[in-house]
């Protein structure tokens, strides 16, 4: 069950109808029933994930109390340990043994391997583990009170909108919310409709519409080269931002309609002026975690070795950022590229300081672009290749346009519209941040209608509903 | 809540109603132009030929029928299509023959990748028929393979909106003014403009699935029998493809398994000058193999 899927609509509207029905005095049956739609949810995917997201949730919240009723440090500390190795040992054992394993099959240039397994991965079980362990570790650091509420924590785990791609929540921002009764409120709702639509305009007029693009222009990276090698990236840069930020889009807006709030995890990435602030505006949620959970205090260990402690702390943030991505030395290597290239801004950061707005944007463009190289490649050696071809001269334009037209199927009028889509999407994100955008709306009806309705024609016309790709951030 | 209810559901309503007129409208306008093969064989009526063409891309861009009519004194077209498999191959057939049309031989290609469920790129296009949905053969063919036609038939512009790359708002204003490009001559013949050579050095093709002779492929034979028309198979040639033996030959011992003969121009014309890519034939390679199979399977000795 995908967002962007019928049976997703349906579901989401028998919730909606069911969630603020005057069932139960003070609205008591929300919870419960927010909790069976969330495992009906991740039990259409596979009925197996559903024992291993129970036990999740029943272990955190155990030891989430055992660690607050704990009378000494040390004691705390041990379940705090306890407890990542639980959590972190789950998310090993499905994401990353088969990966280990072959790593030391390459390294000792082994022929089999006899103990690999055969293991599905549960979608969404990074996202899941993450928030669960953050409110783990709060509470160990007594930034959170473990709560008594079984049926809110563990809606709180498997919450439905946020169970497969994030936001990543913390337990104090969501936790409440599941804990108070919610109240119909008109505006939140409209709010959420809204996203959802602009979600699905994101992810089936823009994201869909972009990707067949960069994958072709990566799988036929013998045949496209130069400029178009570049605009592969440029289009791949697209595609994710607008997959991801569609899903968060539709995540936040489904969880508005239901009174839920969730953070946000976008802000304009692209238009950062530096790598610093590009991890503020990008995957904010998971960010965040890294910056407060690995970062801090590797940082805060190593503050007496000045710059190099600082590093070292980035490197590792980002090469374990890297890992949490996915199972392959193309999103470690992406992720120390990214660690490397933050060393350097931090380094220069002076110099840089002085710069044209023009030119740090670009240059932080340059360095997020060239590094989704890596994100996008199957292996390491297509990596390099695909690099390769960037600084190679290709063959005439219009009959590497021609290629790409006839492999994507795409008339020229069509390639034209999708790029036109691709810069709406910049506009689109410039008018939602500003701070009168939601007053402005309200003001004037026709302009708001008529961008429905807009979006509405688009969707009809111009989505993908064909051979559509699922949310990238899923494989997560 | 209730306004908000009522909001929604005029949004909703409107929706609905521009379906309703959209539907119709789409459906007229693409009824009465062309540009695809499915419109085309719809508009063909009464036609009697000598032989007829069918196939996938390697039957339709490889095949040039202006040469074959010329050559063998005979009168030919091609139904062949991009990505065509089987389903689409008996389909075009069903409605060829229903419209009274006729031909006394019919030249199938056939190699590995039309013979298992497995063929490089796209899904299949059943949805080249999409605006003939009101077609009681065409809709319980498609529906017959999968329930959605339903939906497709019976939601108002749902068609429209999940194949608008194919019958979207471009190719319906352009079939409205009559600049939907056409991509075959009057023979439907398409044949490659350009020699360039845009493969690789070697294409490897492993189908995971077995190839065999399939409901749809038997079927069609069965319906050339019934309607005395001579099935000649063949399979166009390829340029530097690998696939094990099994699958390589997989459509001579299947073909003989069924008491057919094939010719099997794989590796006749194994250089880099006659292809576009591995599989598809261009210009030359295409002047050549239309002589090739003139002289093997069209019209021998003429």
């Amino acid at each position: 069950m995908i967002f962007n899927s019928p049976v997703f609509i349906v579901f989401l509207v028998s919730v909606f109808g069911l969630y603020w029905a005057p069932l139960t005095p003070d609205g008591k049956h929300r919870v419960p029933l927010l909790l069976l739609a969330s495992y009906v949810f991740y039990g259409w995917w596979d009925v197996r994930f559903l024992a291993l997201i129970l036990f999740t949730s029943f272990f955190n919240y155990s030891i989430g109390h055992w660690i607050a009723r704990a009378p000494e440090e040390r004691t705390k500390d041990r379940l705090i340990v306890l407890c990542l190795v639980v959590n972190l040992g789950i998310l090993f054992f499905f994401k990353y043994f088969n990966f280990f394993l072959d790593s030391l099959q390459f390294a000792f240039g082994l022929e089999t391997i006899p103990w690999s397994l055969k293991v599905i991965l549960p979608v969404g079980i990074s996202f899941y583990t993450f928030q669960t362990l953050g409110y783990c570790l709060d509470i160990h650091s007594e930034d959170q009170v473990p709560t008594r509420n079984v049926p809110a924590f563990f809606t709180f785990v498997a919450y439905f909108p946020l169970l497969l791609a994030g936001p990543i929540e913390r337990g104090n921002t969501l936790l409440p919310q599941l804990e108070t009764p919610r109240v119909f409120r008109r505006a939140q709702v409209v709010e959420g409709l809204r996203l959802m639509l602009i979600g699905a305009f994101k992810k089936m007029v823009i994201a869909d519409r972009f990707a067949p693009l960069s994958d072709t222009i990566f799988d036929y990276s013998g045949l496209f080269a130069g400029p178009f090698a570049i605009m592969g990236v440029i289009f791949f840069a697209v595609e994710i931002y607008a997959d991801f930020s569609a899903y968060t889009d539709i995540a936040r807006g489904a969880s508005k309609l239901l009174g839920i709030d969730l953070s946000r995890n976008f802000d304009r990435p692209y238009f950062s002026l530096s790598l610093a602030e590009f991890w503020t505006r990008w995957h904010i949620t998971l960010n965040t975690w890294f910056r407060d959970y690995v970062y801090m205090p590797i940082s805060y260990t190593f503050r007496n070795r000045g710059l190099a402690g600082v590093i070292f702390a980035i490197l590792v943030t980002f090469a374990l950022s890297g890992l949490w991505h996915g199972a392959r030395w193309t999103f470690v290597s992406w992720g120390l590229l990214l660690g490397i290239y933050m060393a350097l801004e931090l380094t220069f950061s002076k110099r840089l300081a002085k710069l044209p707005t023009v030119f740090r944007r670009a240059l932080t463009l340059t360095m997020i672009f060239s590094s989704m190289i890596l994100f996008k490649a199957k292996d390491l050696p297509a990596a390099l290749h695909y690099a390769e071809r960037i600084f190679t001269l290709g063959k005439d334009p219009a009959f590497l346009t021609k290629r790409l037209l006839s492999y994507t199927e795409q008339t020229p009028l069509a390639l034209i519209c999708t790029l036109l889509f691709g810069v709406s999407l910049f506009v689109l994100d410039g008018w939602t941040a500003r701070p009168d955008f939601i007053s402005n709306m309200e003001q004037r009806p026709i302009l708001r209608y008529g961008g429905y309705a807009g979006l509405l024609l688009i969707l009809l016309f111009f989505g993908v509903y064909v051979d559509q790709k699922a949310f990238i951030y899923f494989q997560f | 809540m209730a306004s908000l209810l009522r909001k929604v559901s005029v949004f909703i309503l409107l929706l609905i109603a521009l379906a309703c007129v959209l539907d119709p409208l789409f459906t007229y306008i693409h009824k009465h132009s062309g540009g695809t093969k499915a419109q085309w064989l719809n508009a063909m009526h009464n036609e009697h030929y000598d032989a007829v063409v069918i196939g996938s891309s390697r039957a339709l861009w490889n095949l040039d029928m202006n040469a074959v009519d010329e050559g063998c004194g005979m009168r030919t077209i091609s139904l062949a299509n991009n990505h065509f498999r089987p389903a689409e191959m008996l389909l075009a057939m069903k409605i060829f023959l229903r419209n009274k049309n006729s031909t006394k031989k019919l030249l199938l290609q056939v190699d590995s990748s039309v013979l298992t469920d497995e063929q490089e790129g796209f899904s299949s296009t059943l949805y080249d028929f999409v605006p003939f949905l009101d077609d009681t053969l065409i809709y319980d063919f498609l529906r017959e393979r999968d329930p959605e036609w339903f939906w497709l038939r019976h939601v108002p512009f749902w068609r429209y909106t999940k194949y608008n790359f194919k019958w979207g708002l471009e190719q319906t204003l352009r079939s409205a003014i009559g600049k939907r490009p056409v991509p075959f001559d009057s023979t439907g013949s398409y044949f490659s403009p350009t020699n360039a050579f845009y493969g690789s050095q070697l294409y490897e093709f492993e189908p995971t699935t077995p190839a065999s002779l399939g409901a749809d492929l038997t079927e069609l034979l069965q319906l050339c029998k019934s309607n005395g028309i001579e099935p000649v198979m063949f399979t166009s040639p390829n340029y530097r493809v690998r696939s094990p033996d099994e699958v390589r030959f997989a459509p001579n011992r299947i073909m003989a398994t069924a008491g057919l003969q094939l010719f099997d121009f794989t590796d006749s014309l194994d250089a880099q000058i006659y292809f576009n890519d591995n599989r598809h034939l261009n210009r030359t390679g295409g002047e050549r193999f239309t002589k090739l199979l003139m002289q093997f399977a069209i019209c021998p000795g003429e």
